[in-house]
């Protein structure tokens, strides 16, 4: 089943929708989640969490990549609950919930922050397009997927020490791009 | 900007790099096949050499710049390192995307496309391309070149870029990196099965010999000399065969890179160091020409290495 018979069936609000995007890419979720979360048990709660956003924003949102949309909401759940975990060590509230409660009573992200965004997203997408495919398949894992050096190693055939070494670059690299574009570090 | 916001511009990055970066969207290659040791690139350096093809190259523009971003970034072509001479047989075309060579090494990147259904299902598997070398304007030997294919995969109507090798000076036999070589790919094959010499067959081109890198010697407190150019290291003292060796480098400004590892080749007095992992392209410096001129210092196993 493609990704637009998967859509096809949340926009419908077909329950097959569910098992079926966990039956493609339930493996790619708890992918994403184990790079960031520790437990095996949190990836799978993650990964049903995923789905379960999935079939409460589809619709109205029609994503145009699946998959994509899916791996985004996936690594934002691992992070959030990263961040819950954190601030419950500390004793204090955790900060998701805590913005989760105020964002109530806020109206919408203001034309600034909205324009902030763009401009964020214009400048990451500029510097990941400068890089060579195998560059940008490093930082990608590294940055957005935030996987292991030695995991990136098995992705893609270097060695821990030479994704050592292209991190090191890319970071300098990033940070040139970011000063160029008027941005202070 | 602080690290949080830099991490959340990332985390907006464009689904296609998302996609692309994805794991399981390639098909993998098989682990081992990719890396040559040291002790293997010594025989295949010395073997035997065979008779030069006659097909002649043809020079061309299409140059494949996807293919020399896969071991060197966007800097060889606007440097003038492409080169563009492109050789086909019925199955495979083979185009000399660019060559640099420093003193003791030549490394020219080749993009391979399959030109029928066997060659496709073969390139999807390919491991080497070996190959021939002659000089140009004598017809005498000249060596050998071994390639390693780039990137985790191969995809199905894909071309495989693959960076060779020619080692200067090995097992008594010298290659002049200066004069223009010709290329006869013996071999291309795969891991998993037999060789088929055929689908090679009358594949020939050639390679400038006039382009070379920019380039530094440095040296111990006991006068022991290391060779760094754009490409890579050459420690010229001996240095066991089978040894493991660390080497790190200092820039002038400070930054260190350290710990890389690399094996050790004994060629007539001279030794090399490779990273047995990155065998086939920047050595370490995958990715990126370095600059010597940036180069204060190298180490190799802790011991410092200076310009004079």
């Amino acid at each position: 089943m493609d990704d637009r018979e998967l859509t096809g069936l949340f926009l419908a609000r077909d329950e097959a929708a569910v098992a079926e995007t966990e039956n493609k890419y339930g493996a790619y979720c708890r992918y994403i989640a184990r790079s960031i979360l520790s437990s095996e048990e949190d990836c799978e709660e993650c990964t049903a969490d995923a789905l379960a956003a999935l079939w409460n924003s589809i619709p109205p949102e029609q994503p145009d990549s699946l998959k994509a949309y899916l791996a985004r909401t996936v690594r934002n759940l691992a992070l959030n609950r990263v961040r819950a975990e954190k601030a419950e060590k500390r004793g204090g509230l955790a900060l998701p919930e805590a913005a989760a409660e105020l964002s109530e009573l806020c109206s919408d992200e203001s034309v600034e922050e909205e324009l902030d965004a763009r401009e964020m997203k214009r400048c990451i997408d500029g510097f990941a397009s400068s890089l060579p495919k195998k560059q940008r398949q490093v930082f990608v894992l590294r940055y957005w997927y935030l996987c292991p050096i030695e995991q990136i190693a098995s992705e893609t055939g270097m060695t821990a020490n030479a994704v050592t070494v292209a991190l090191h670059r890319l970071r300098k690299k990033l940070k040139k791009h970011l000063e160029s574009e008027g941005y202070e570090l | 900007m602080n690290e949080k916001n830099i991490f959340e511009m990332i985390g907006t990055l464009d689904d296609k790099y998302v996609l692309e970066a994805a794991p399981g969207s390639r098909i993998k290659m098989k682990k081992g096949g990719r890396r040559l040791s040291a002790a293997m690139i010594a025989v295949i350096v010395a073997a035997s050499v065979l008779t030069v093809g006659t097909a002649a190259a043809v020079i061309s523009s299409n140059i494949h710049s996807e293919s020399i971003s896969e071991f060197y970034g966007d800097e060889l072509v606007s440097k003038g390192y492409a080169v563009g001479n492109v050789t086909e047989n019925g199955h495979f075309r083979i185009t000399a995307d660019s060559y640099v060579r420093d003193e003791y090494r030549g490394r020219p990147v080749f993009t391979v496309e399959a030109l029928d259904d066997a060659a496709e299902s073969y390139l999807m598997r390919l491991g080497y391309l070996r190959a021939e070398l002659t000089y140009t304007d004598d017809g005498t030997p000249a060596g050998n070149i071994d390639g390693y294919v780039g990137g985790p995969s191969i995809e199905k109507g894909g071309t495989a870029a693959v960076c060779g090798i020619i080692v200067s000076q090995n097992d008594g036999f010298s290659t002049d990196l200066s004069r223009p070589l010709t290329v006869t790919f013996s071999t291309i094959y795969r891991f998993d099965e037999p060789e088929e010499e055929y689908l090679a067959e009358g594949l020939t081109l050639d390679l400038p010999g006039t382009v070379s890198v920019k380039d530094a010697r440095l040296y111990s407190a006991d006068g022991r000399e290391v060779y760094i150019s754009e490409i890579g290291i050459a420690a010229l003292f001996p240095v066991s065969l089978t040894g493991k060796y660390s080497y790190g480098l200092r820039y002038k400004d400070g930054t260190e890179i350290g710990e890389l590892f690399g094996s050790g080749l004994i060629s007539d007095g001279q030794s090399f160091l490779y990273s047995d992992d990155d065998f086939g392209c920047l050595l370490n410096f995958q990715g990126e020409l370095i600059d010597p001129d940036e180069i204060e210092a190298v180490t190799v196993n802790g011991e410092e290495f200076v310009r004079r």
